[in-house]
């Protein structure tokens, strides 16, 4: 009896096209249309390396100055950013036009020729600007107190601070990965509708096919647990689709790929627990309890970031516990949690409190669904 | 005598309303068991209530000689309903509900494809297997309906007003499944406010009315209980007083009722009524138009003992 129910509950999920878009189709999309808008900055190999400048000499000696300025600023590895090539003024103009070079630099008046602005071109204008302005400087000071030039350019040599970056942890800390946990969460939440559905339908008093089930050989806690058990394996299976996309569109969830799945396990157990107390009110009908369902999902899920960035940060200052018990909030945390942290403590305090939220709301819609005295069918 | 169900003094109160009043109901085995009465009358309640979907107040029901209770899954197993709303998954074609609804009753896969087959064809669906139904006609809908209710080869099924909205067509081949079904063994309830359906199926009829049963018997038996034997209705256009006089003296005429340019005269017992009333108005050279004759149904069984029509 169990997997005959648990068989037709897939059946039904499966046919049933509009849970399947909101639940897989609508993730996969917005994670598509997300990785299109963000995906240059999140593209590492796309970062500032390679810049190719022409540069066209003329009679002054600029032209070395520059050639070993752009020549000199190199990458964390070693490697050149910027490739500057001496050409004449008309092989410069006709690589630019090619887009063989992003801008030409002119070594007489250091002024600099460009096709459109981005932060290639940007990056260079300010290396340039900062060049003029120091070179400017140093002439300055040579022909006002040569005897100084010596003493202050040490100076400046040596007030320079050089920052690295040390990372604290072994995770991937990428700032624009907190969307695609968005994404998931909000994913999770939405397998509510189909518990919604489910616990709806096993109603007496409120559905022709409860009651026809309801009056079955088979007893409804039997239902009910084969139908859960059904759509936690198909939300399940749907999130890991999911994480497998968004893994090769270039997301990167680090490595902790054992507890992301954990998370995603336990995220569907409370959008499904949340769909099941919303089925199990009593007086509305299932269009009222949908209605329902898309407001908490999305308030719930506003109050995690998910829509509006900084309101989970108020919330933690003004009212932390809402964040504590918020299945949203906790979803994304646990993301969050296993790229920052190299422990597992705050992960694992998420999970513990997702799972005693999500056998609290199932055994009160227990409760409800069995105190229900049908008034008429 | 076999009982498949007996209800005894139940009770059921929704807050201050008394749905059913210290109702009684017994139905043998393998007869078609009728339970007339307009809406609100507590059919239903009292479907509910031995179905164990209802907790009822006070009384015992029983069925097949045992307790009924929610967790009776023994009894439940020789139970099928055909409720009046079709209770069907839109996402699963026909074979896989009437698979599924089966499958809450039947373990065994095998005996199970046999049964889905057979009630495929008993209610003639079988062509339509593949469709969901949203494809299928209202017809088909209430076949498939009938037929997820059926298919487990229950010994008692319970029909609620299963020909509501449904065409001439469909309701004639609802009403002879019914039939069929009771050949082959099975003890039907049947449940209806359409007087012509419950005539024309049951081989006992219940009358319930505000919660109490008023009325029980065949439906020869029930006529009987009523005064009016023979109601012939004639068309004429000038009536007097004294030709109403003149007819209400005709043998077993009890009342003369005129309405519109017709003339309704009720007849208790007698026979050959058409007869002597179309001599008394040739001898009084009365011109008439249509006559016709009307025998009593169970609405009229109804009025007389609550006053009201079935379908008020």
């Amino acid at each position: 009896m169990f997997f005959h129910n648990f068989k037709y509950c897939i059946k039904t999920i499966i046919n049933g096209k509009v849970t399947l878009f909101w639940t897989l189709i609508f993730p996969i999309a917005l994670a598509t249309f997300m990785y299109m808008a963000m995906g240059n900055l999140m593209e590492k190999g796309e970062m500032f390396k390679d810049v190719k400048v022409a540069l066209v000499e003329q009679e002054t000696d600029n032209s070395l100055m520059l050639n070993t300025l752009f020549s000199s600023i190199k990458g964390e590895n070693g490697e050149a950013l910027i490739e500057p090539e001496v050409m004449d003024e008309q092989e410069a103009q006709d690589a630019l036009n090619n887009d063989e070079v992003c801008a030409v630099i002119y070594s007489g008046d250091c002024h600099m020729d460009t096709r459109d602005e981005n932060y290639k071109t940007s990056t260079v204008k300010n290396i340039l600007d900062q060049y003029l302005q120091n070179s400017y400087m140093y002439k300055k000071i040579a022909e006002d107190d040569p005897d100084k030039l010596s003493e202050i350019m040490g100076s400046m040599l040596w007030d320079t601070v050089f920052y690295t970056e040390e990372a604290t942890t072994d995770g991937s800390q990428d700032q624009y990965n907190n969307y695609f946990f968005a994404i998931f969460a909000m994913s999770c939440l939405f397998a509510s509708f189909s518990s919604l559905y489910t616990t709806h339908n096993i109603q007496g008093n409120v559905s022709a096919l409860g009651m026809r089930r309801n009056i079955s050989a088979t007893g409804k806690l039997m239902i009910v647990c084969a139908e859960y058990a059904a759509m936690l394996f198909i939300h399940f299976v749907v999130e890991l689709i999911t994480l497998l996309y968004m893994t090769f569109l270039g997301v990167d969830f680090g490595h902790k790929y054992p507890a992301i799945i954990l998370t995603l396990f336990v995220g569907c157990m409370i959008g499904l627990a949340m769909g099941v107390i919303i089925g199990s009110i009593r007086n509305i009908g299932v269009g009222g309890k949908i209605g329902i369902a898309v407001g908490v999902s999305m308030a719930l899920s506003v109050m995690a970031d998910l829509c509006v960035s900084g309101l989970k940060n108020m919330i933690e200052m003004k009212c932390p516990v809402i964040n504590r018990i918020n299945p949203a909030a906790l979803i994304t945390d646990c993301f969050y949690t296993l790229n920052v942290y190299d422990n597992y403590n705050r992960f694992t305090k998420d999970i513990v409190t997702l799972v005693i939220e999500s056998v609290l709301l199932v055994a009160v819609s227990i409760l409800i669904v069995r105190r229900n005295k049908y008034a008429s069918v | 005598m076999e009982y498949a169900i007996e209800v005894n003094n139940l009770v059921k109160r929704y807050k201050d309303m008394l749905a059913l009043d210290h109702f009684n109901m017994s139905v043998k085995e393998g007869e078609v068991f009728g339970l007339l009465g307009p809406n609100g009358s507590g059919k239903t309640t009292t479907i509910n209530c031995i179905l164990s979907l209802l907790s009822y107040d006070k009384g015992d029901i029983k069925v097949f000689g045992k307790k009924m209770t929610s967790g009776s899954y023994d009894l439940k197993r020789d139970i099928g309903v055909v409720m009046q709303n079709v209770a069907v998954f839109d996402e699963l074609n026909v074979y896989d509900n009437i698979d599924y609804f089966c499958g809450l009753y039947i373990k065994d896969k095998k005996l199970r494809a046999g049964y889905v087959e057979e009630a495929m064809e008993f209610v003639d669906i079988a062509d339509y297997r593949k469709f969901v139904p949203k494809k299928l006609s209202g017809g088909l809908l209430r076949r498939l309906n009938i037929a997820c209710g059926i298919a487990h080869k229950p010994k008692l099924i319970f029909f609620d007003e299963p020909t509501v909205a449904v065409d001439p067509q469909s309701r004639n081949n609802i009403l002879e499944g019914i039939k069929k079904l009771n050949r082959e063994g099975a003890t039907i309830v049947y449940t209806s406010h359409y007087m012509e359906e419950v005539e024309q199926l049951c081989d006992r009829i219940l009358i319930m009315d505000k919660g109490k049963s008023v009325a029980l018997g065949t439906k020869e038996e029930l006529k009987r209980m009523i005064k009016n034997t023979e109601t012939i209705t004639v068309e004429i256009a000038d009536v007097t007083e004294e030709l109403l006089t003149s007819i209400k003296a005709v043998p077993h005429v009890y009342d003369v009722v005129m309405r519109d340019e017709s003339v309704k005269v009720y007849f208790s017992g007698g026979s050959h009524n058409i007869i002597r009333l179309m001599e008394l108005l040739k001898d009084r050279d009365i011109t008439y138009g249509r006559v016709y004759t009307e025998l009593p149904t169970l609405n009229d069984v109804f009025l007389e003992i609550t006053g009201k029509e079935l379908r008020d």
